[in-house]
């Protein structure tokens, strides 16, 4: 495990480009937090002050914060792919495996990887959470209720990171794997769209469908990766009353089991493509 | 290591067909064949990066494993490293999944003459150095068996030397190499037995000097080209008697030795001025082999 460990440490730290842009993507998640508290922008006259909206209220924050950290992990979802396809493209997957790798560590050593870059990522987004609602926090709330939604990060992040692996290896050329991505997200939306208006047809009318209520094709794995933090739910009505405006919901289960599936299912597919295909 | 009826279907071509051959250790194997004759496929199943449609093979006595690869030293076609790295780097990767310890590093870039470059990215080197690397790289854990799949390729003549030095240095202190080439004179120079393949099949394995079994021939030249060869085809010794280059070749169908042929000469009243006894270089007995397949 080490030993894998420290392969992976010399491929990816002494690469230039993952260096920068890691480094980037952990200062991108304290910047946000900066960048939060302390700047009030102006909106037409309104000096929007979000701290006062309760945006860094318990137990809120820890979904409002884990939702905005989360569009980063694109940076991270870049470094491994590139990562993986780079291993084809230069040959080294197969001097690896010639070396006495077996398929299982090469894969073992990328899934670490995803899981060493993910902690990193919730660790950070944790201590962004405590500080910030520390400091700015005006609820009475306990401050670990809505902790699970730091967990949902860490699940969201690996299940996306699994998805890449999987594209990479898929693919073996980044570019592709970059527009399996696309593909996929573009593909569930249209899924989702089709859905939708099927429910529309059968229950004759837009207006008789509930936006929230049970679609299937949540079910997909992007899908299931933002249901897993969702958009923080806003209520008017708080800010007229000039209270928080933030409503709490709690993480729903049942798509932390799916996104743990998919992960498990993405990486067990990697493995197999991997087992199977000549090099 | 020894092979069984090892086969590879690409689809409807059939890359190995039956393959079997045994390597023992301390020796020297060549693995001839044209291109496309199912060289690296071979190598590539017993590596472990080429799945076989059937067959078996064992390393040092036992099923393979990627635990009896790190006994192996192997360099397929072109160098495969990390360009980013450099190359004291590449090869600590190198040594972390073999289990090699790192002094080891020194001792190999020394042997192939890159220690004072190892600072340097690998993509900077030249093919020459690459190449060199990659024999450090298969070499770093002391391997019993070394696999060179066309080592010189690509490479100037300075490289070609240089590499086939380094691959004698290594031959020497006995460890056991298979060298996967189609440059006949590459293997003639260094190897002890051969395997020919055509067509993914076996067209002939065992020592170098058994390939064919011809008894050489004599390069003779005289004054009088004519009288002499009416003279060598009046000797029972000879299969043929042709013009070669200025030269007389006759070809022999029993053993005869060049002092035999020259007291034989003598005592007949013929002075010769050019004298040489050879045999079929491997290029010819390869040519000769191969054309009898078709």
């Amino acid at each position: 495990m080490l030993k894998l460990l420290k392969i992976e440490w010399n491929k990816i730290y002494y690469y230039k480009a993952t260096r920068i842009f890691t480094f980037i993507y952990f200062l991108i998640l304290i910047l946000i937090g900066v960048i939060l508290a302390f700047i009030k922008p102006t909106i037409g006259g309104v000096k929007l002050d979000i701290a006062k909206l309760g945006m860094f209220n318990f137990p809120e924050i820890w979904q409002n914060i884990t939702y905005l950290v989360a569009i980063a992990k694109i940076f991270i979802a870049v470094i491994i792919i590139t990562n993986i396809t780079n291993e084809y493209s230069n040959r080294t997957l197969k001097q690896n495996l010639i070396d006495g790798l077996s398929k299982k560590e090469f894969l073992t050593s990328k899934i670490l990887t995803n899981v060493v870059f993910a902690s990193f990522s919730t660790l950070f987004v944790f201590l962004i959470c405590l500080v910030l609602g520390s400091v700015f926090s005006t609820s009475e709330g306990a401050m670990w209720k809505g902790i699970e939604y730091v967990g949902a990060y860490f699940l969201k992040l690996n299940l996306f990171f699994s998805i890449c692996i999987f594209l990479a290896i898929l693919l073996r050329k980044s570019a592709f794997a970059f527009l399996g991505l696309i593909v996929l997200w573009m593909g569930e939306a249209v899924i989702s769209l089709c859905e939708f208006l099927i429910k529309a047809w059968m229950n004759k009318g837009f207006e008789n469908v509930d936006p929230n209520g049970f679609f299937l094709s949540h079910y997909l794995p992007l899908n299931t990766s933002s249901k897993l933090i969702e958009i923080p739910s806003l209520e008017v009505s708080g800010f007229v009353l000039g209270g928080s405006i933030f409503n709490f919901t709690p993480v729903k289960w049942e798509f932390c089991m799916v996104a743990i599936l998919y992960s498990v299912l993405f990486l067990f597919l990697s493995y197999y493509l991997l087992k199977k295909r000549d090099l | 290591m020894e092979i069984n009826n090892l086969t590879k279907k690409f689809g409807r071509l059939t890359a190995v067909n039956d393959l079997s051959f045994s390597v023992e250790k301390g020796n020297v194997y060549g693995l001839l064949g044209p291109n496309g004759s199912g060289k690296s496929t071979t190598l590539g199943m017993i590596l472990n990066v080429v799945n076989p449609t059937s067959g078996t093979w064992k390393w040092f006595g036992k099923e393979p494993s990627n635990e009896s690869l790190k006994k192996v030293g192997a360099i397929i076609e072109r160098p495969n490293f990390y360009p980013y790295l450099s190359a004291e780097k590449n090869l600590e990767i190198v040594a972390q999944i073999k289990g090699a310890d790192y002094f080891k590093i020194e001792e190999k870039l020394k042997l192939v003459s890159l220690w004072e470059r190892r600072n340097d990215k690998f993509s900077s080197y030249s093919l020459g150095m690459k190449q060199r690397l990659a024999i450090a790289a298969a070499m770093i854990n002391d391997p019993e068996v070394l696999i060179l799949d066309e080592p010189t390729n690509g490479l100037d003549p300075q490289g070609i030397i240089q590499i086939r030095e380094i691959i004698q240095q290594i031959a020497a202190q006995g460890t056991t190499i298979i060298l996967a080439s189609h440059l006949l004179d590459e293997v003639e120079k260094v190897c002890s037995h051969v395997v020919i393949l055509e067509k993914g099949k076996t067209l002939y394995y065992g020592p170098v000097d058994e390939m064919t079994a011809s008894y050489g021939f004599f390069e003779v030249g005289a004054a009088d080209k004519l009288a002499l060869k009416n003279l060598l085809e009046s000797l029972p010794y000879f299969e043929k008697v042709m013009e070669l280059n200025g030269h007389l070749k006759a070809i022999l169908k029993e053993d005869l030795s060049a002092e035999s042929l020259n007291k034989i000469m003598f005592e007949k009243g013929m002075v010769l001025n050019h004298l040489v006894k050879r045999k079929e270089s491997l290029e010819n007995q390869f040519l000769e082999l191969t054309r009898n397949n078709y």
